[in-house]
């Protein structure tokens, strides 16, 4: 602990202010007399009326995923509130220490209560008919793989939550929502399932793998993810040089991921570009620009450097490229990437141009018009047009249209919208 | 060792309001400056840049004549701030806080024990170490807040409103802590509204005033202007034509028994002024230089702007 302690000092000052003695005492108590109280029940009245394993593994997933997962979703927006966080901002400590030992330190105490009921999980394996011992290893793996991952979720909204995002108890509640029933239902329902059907695979770029071990990974690839994005948070608040690539790397690993699986071969593979496309929308969501910042990085001494260029514009760059990409890997339907590149383009850029010139609610009046914009297909479509104009809004392949007019709307609306930006800049 | 630190041409700007503009200052090492100005003159924003908080609009901060931008890290382990408002780990007890913030300095465990308890007994709160922190006075968390911006033995200490919410005995003792780490060659940058108590402990000056430094220099000098000299003579009230058309003498006024009066000239002009005035017969009873507190010239600036 000692060790641990100088090289994350967050795990130290989480475990000195919430793992005392008396609450710890207090918490494994809990949880030992609900585990025995649990096991007892399932002796009693046989595991096909009530699963001690099965309950035990539950609880134990909702205390890792869940009250792991608040408790990493107040860490830094907590401290913002408190007002620690700037006094943590003038050490030396790198975003990375602070970061790791927010993803450690957090959701310790938790990890500690839900380690105190496994014992009972494990004594109630062997009278459960899904308690096998061949599932119990990937069954832990993948307990421990929702954990880190929905620690890390949480940690990553906690970085990037602030006043202007709702830095407030309500967005940790809403990751706790969101997370929860997901993590607590499907760790379970995975264990059930392992044993049901026999260790279940599937085809992931064309080899067979257990489906625990897809599920398990796609949860610490997602999670390693959302860590480096509470880090660049974090570095961001630190002051320490930024580094371009994140986005551009997460934008290509999400292609990549989804690509792999079997419903995106063939045509269905253009149809991966609306990944890095919700990507792009929650980057241009997540960095406002201010006018001082457009000037200072169009005229300031870093002019135009590529690291200092808002993260939505590097996005773009890269939906661009990946369009590109997907439309020459996909002859067969080639057109839909470019044309989501173009509507995510408008998109972004009339959003940035509504943080410029709307002085209030900036963000929700930019998606109420876009919402409108999308909605104006299905309204003028349904009922004048028999959707021969829908193309005009919307990201829609037109077969029986010429490559260039089918794109047309789709450049013209990007390009009307970049030039209304940069005039308000 | 001893730091300067330093900026040039500091900008910063929050939307459509410029905070600093165009800001030059050099603070010397081993010196205390008095930073100080009205509401909204910077002061604070300037801070934050200095300990590396908040970024500039444009412009550099040295630190011993090094750009601090590219290595954040460093300005961070060599400055200590205490800023105008901050929070405590309530959960805590003031020894654990300073702990943390000792290894999040880098310092090793015996180290941090050992200073943990020099800090906390420079700023009196040695019988509070290991009660919670949320049970502390005000003025106590600002002695806990000094203390953590101690801890590193720093180069540089910068403090925003350190005396706020002190009682007199402790801003006393904020004054001993304060000469006591300058005359270690320590550099500190105070900045506080309580401008009679920086005259007994700051070396020098920065005065700002709409983001712009409008004086800068040593607290014993003053802004770069005429001095302001005081004349008594014996027996009657001194008459304002024993000054008139002599050299470098201007703004001469009767208070009551004495004559006031701006003098253009070094010490050397002065004294050749009195043995002016005494070979002329006039009755000197006193020729002094009216020494001018902070306060003063600070309202001196302020009313000139107004």
């Amino acid at each position: 602990m000692n060790a641990l302690r100088a090289a994350l000092p967050e795990v130290g000052r989480r475990w000195d202010g919430e793992c005392t003695r008396s609450r710890l005492a207090l918490g494994v108590a809990t949880t030992t007399i609900v585990g025995a109280c649990l096991f007892g029940l399932t002796r009693a009245v046989g595991a096909e009326h009530f699963d001690c394993f099965h309950v035990c593994v539950g609880l134990a997933a909702a205390l890792l995923g869940g009250y792991g997962a608040l408790r990493a979703a107040g860490s830094v927006s907590a401290e913002r509130r408190q007002g620690t966080w700037d006094l943590l901002r003038l050490t030396p400590l790198s975003s990375f220490e602070i970061a790791a030992g927010k993803f450690l330190g957090a959701p310790m105490f938790p990890a500690i209560l839900a380690l105190s009921l496994l014992p009972w999980a494990l004594a109630g394996a062997p009278l459960s008919k899904y308690g096998t011992p061949d599932g119990a290893l990937p069954l832990l793996a993948f307990l421990a793989a929702t954990a880190l991952g929905s620690w890390a979720i949480g940690l990553m909204v906690s970085a990037l939550a602030d006043e202007r995002l709702g830095n407030s108890e309500g967005t940790q509640a809403f990751v706790v929502v969101l997370l929860l029933p997901l993590i607590s239902g499907s760790v379970p329902s995975f264990a059930r399932n392992n044993a049901e059907l026999g260790f279940e695979t599937g085809q992931y770029w064309g080899a067979t793998l257990p489906l625990w071990l897809i599920a398990a990974a796609t949860w610490l690839a997602f999670g390693a993810w959302a860590f480096e994005a509470a880090r660049w948070r974090i570095a961001h608040d630190k002051l320490e040089p930024l580094r371009p690539w994140r986005i551009s790397a997460f934008m290509i690993f999400v292609v990549l991921y989804f690509a792999g699986f079997k419903a995106y071969d063939g045509a269905e593979r253009s149809a991966l570009i609306a990944w890095p496309y919700v990507a792009a929308l929650v980057a241009s969501l997540a960095e406002p620009w201010s006018r001082v910042q457009w000037r200072t990085w169009l005229s300031g001494a870093a002019a135009r450097r590529l690291s200092g260029a808002p993260v939505w514009m590097r996005a773009l760059a890269t939906l661009a490229a990946i369009a590109a990409a997907l439309s020459l890997s996909a002859p067969e339907a080639p057109r839909f990437p470019i044309l989501l590149a173009l509507f995510a383009a408008r998109d972004v850029c009339f959003l940035q141009w509504c943080r410029l010139r709307v002085r209030k609610n900036a963000d929700f009046v930019a998606v109420v018009y876009l919402a409108i914009l999308y909605g104006l297909p299905l309204l003028i479509g349904g009922i004048a047009a028999h959707g021969q104009v829908n193309y005009f809004f919307a990201a829609i392949v037109k077969p029986n249209l010429g490559f260039a007019l089918n794109v047309l709307p789709g450049l013209v609306e990007a390009a009307a919208a970049a030039a209304l930006l940069f005039h308000a800049v | 060792m001893p730091a300067s630190i330093g900026v040039r041409g500091l900008v910063k700007e929050f939307g459509d309001v410029r905070a600093l503009d165009a800001l030059d200052l050099e603070i010397a090492a081993g010196s205390i400056t008095a930073l100080v100005g009205p509401n909204g003159a910077g002061k604070t924003t300037l801070l934050r840049i200095l300990s590396g908080l908040s970024e500039p609009t444009e412009g550099v901060v040295l630190l011993d004549g090094r750009e601090t931008a590219p290595d954040p890290r460093r300005l961070h382990a060599a400055v200590g701030f205490l800023p105008d408002h901050f929070g405590l780990y309530e959960d805590l007890t003031p020894r654990q806080s300073l702990a943390f913030f000792g290894r999040a300095y880098r310092l090793d465990e015996a180290a941090i024990a050992a200073r943990t308890a020099e800090v906390l007994e420079q700023v009196g709160l040695t019988d509070k170490a290991d009660v919670g922190s949320d049970t502390l006075s005000r003025g106590m968390r600002q002695r806990l807040g000094l203390a953590r911006a101690l801890l590193h033995d720093p180069q540089v200490l910068l403090l925003d409103e350190p005396a706020s919410g002190l009682d007199p005995g402790s801003r006393r003792a904020l004054q001993e802590t304060l000469k006591a780490f300058a005359a270690r060659g320590r550099t500190v940058v105070v900045s506080s509204h309580i401008l009679a108590e920086l005259d007994e402990y700051c070396t020098h000056a920065a005065i700002l005033d709409l983001g712009r430094l409008v004086h800068q220099g040593p607290v014993s000098g003053g802004p770069a202007r005429a001095r302001r000299y005081e004349l008594r003579v014996h027996g009657t009230a001194p008459d304002p034509e024993l000054l008139k058309g002599r050299s470098g003498v201007g703004g001469v006024r009767v208070d009551g028994a004495r004559l006031t009066f701006d003098f253009d000239g070094d010490e050397g002009a002065a004294a050749a002024l009195l043995r002016d005035l005494v070979t002329s017969g006039a009755a000197v009873a006193s020729f002094s230089e009216v020494q001018s507190t902070m306060q003063d010239r600070y309202l001196e600036i302020v009313s000139r702007r107004e």
